[in-house]
């Protein structure tokens, strides 16, 4: 079976997250922001002749034993007249030897951080959307999380997703989606194509400049 | 986790007198019975030509954990939900070829627990052996259980020279990966063995010294 996530991204700085954006959650989730605390690994394909497939193994590092997921997810589906980008999902929990495992089958480690914040979920017309607020980190001995190892100095990355299992599906909940990030304005979750920050990375545009395109078109 | 030991019966043909005989011998002893299906399917990495190593993916699942896979490359398994044979393919590294059914019992006597089952090739259900696996739960030390497990063996009938033992085993290594231990390293090798036999790809004991 087919699982399609729509999803939205943003950013908000720091004090903005916690007196706006965290009283907005509030009133929409169904219960309290849960924290995470996720170290992921990025697993690049190094098979030749095919193309380059990209596997992402999590690890929750609050639970005791640690729980272990592997994702795949194809490259976002990018339709103008939908207001979200979609992507197909499989998620799966494994044993705690996914390493050693991947890399074996021939896929070559790539680079890995440290994802933490809080996830929200919200139910809008019966269908659960999860909202996760985060702040993304380095990782030089596998547990840093100083401010000085942040990715994300000064603000938290923002994102809104929700499944769809069929075609017909899919545009209720890229609609119901889009409904949700209405209410968080004037916080800005807009359709972000990573493709296109690869590109402006190299023209050393900041991230901040591209969401503000995003917005301007929103 | 007790020592297990493992063996393949080879038949000829569709010929299953073994695993009847076998099962009147078990039966017998009126033990506690319950179905033991699973299945492995074999999976070859399309990078062959790339770099003349063609890695095999064995994935094995079981009727009775219907949301749970293992999936094994060289000695490293994976416990995993089915999804992970789904996103196994759906990454195009690897390409299925060919699977074993295994179709049997599995009993709990005393301190035995005994699984047999007629290993069936592909679609089209060609016998290609009978897979037994019997393990002594009590002692989780190989050579005090030897005897004991010889001595079980031989009692389950006039098969000992087509016998060949696949592994002697299996207490947990303390740097094991963490699988449920629904999975041992033996169904692994069982069922691996009967695969790589079908392609007639050879197989190599793992150094058993039965």
């Amino acid at each position: 079976m087919n699982n399609y996530e729509c999803y939205l991204h943003g950013a908000v700085n720091d004090a903005q997250w916690k007196a706006f954006l965290m009283s907005k959650l509030k009133g929409l989730s169904t219960s309290y922001a849960v924290p995470f605390h996720y170290k992921e690994l990025v697993f690049k394909s190094a098979v030749q002749g095919i193309a380059q497939i990209e596997l992402r193994a999590r690890c929750d590092l609050s639970s005791e034993p640690h729980k272990w997921t592997v994702r795949s997810t194809s490259l976002p589906n990018v339709k103008p007249k939908m207001p979200v980008l979609v992507r197909s999902v499989i998620d799966a929990q494994v044993s705690d030897n996914i390493h050693t495992f991947l890399e074996l089958a021939g896929y070559k480690y790539d680079y890995e951080f440290v994802s933490e914040g809080t996830e929200s979920i919200a139910l809008i017309k019966d269908r659960r959307c999860v909202i996760t607020v985060s702040k993304i980190f380095r990782t030089f001995d596998g547990s840093g999380r100083n401010d000085e190892d942040s990715l994300t100095p000064g603000f938290s990355l923002v994102e809104l997703t929700t499944t769809a299992t069929t075609d017909e599906d899919l545009n209720h909940a890229a609609d119901e989606l889009n409904l949700i990030a209405e209410y968080f304005a004037p916080i800005s979750l807009v359709k972000i194509q990573h493709t296109q920050i690869k590109a402006s990375k190299a023209s050393a545009q900041p991230i901040k400049q591209t969401l503000a395109q995003g917005k301007k078109k929103g | 986790m007790g020592v297990k030991s493992v063996f393949h019966y080879r038949v000829v043909g569709t010929d299953t007198y073994a695993f009847t005989e076998m099962q009147k011998r078990i039966q017998q002893l009126k033990p506690e019975k319950a179905s033991y299906p699973m299945t492995c399917a074999l999976h070859l990495s399309v990078s062959k030509q790339a770099t003349n190593d063609t890695r095999e993916l064995f994935v094995l699942t079981f009727d009775d954990k219907p949301r749970k896979c293992f999936l094994m490359i060289k000695d490293c398994i994976v416990e995993a939900d089915r999804d992970m044979s789904v996103l196994m393919e759906r990454t195009k590294s690897y390409v299925p070829r060919q699977a074993v059914t295994i179709s049997g019992y599995q009993y709990r006597i005393g301190d035995f627990m005994v699984k047999i089952g007629v290993a069936l090739l592909g679609n089209a259900g060609n016998t290609r052996g009978v897979i037994v696996e019997i393990e002594y739960t009590p002692c989780h030390l190989i050579e005090m259980a030897r005897g004991i497990l010889e001595e079980f063996t031989s009692n389950l009938g006039p098969f000992e020279d087509n016998l060949t033992p696949i592994g002697l085993n299996f207490t947990e290594r303390a740097d094991a990966p963490s699988t449920s231990g629904v999975l041992s390293s033996t169904h692994v090798l069982s069922i691996r063995a009967t695969v790589q036999e079908s392609q007639r790809i050879g197989f190599h004991s793992n150094g058993t010294v039965w």
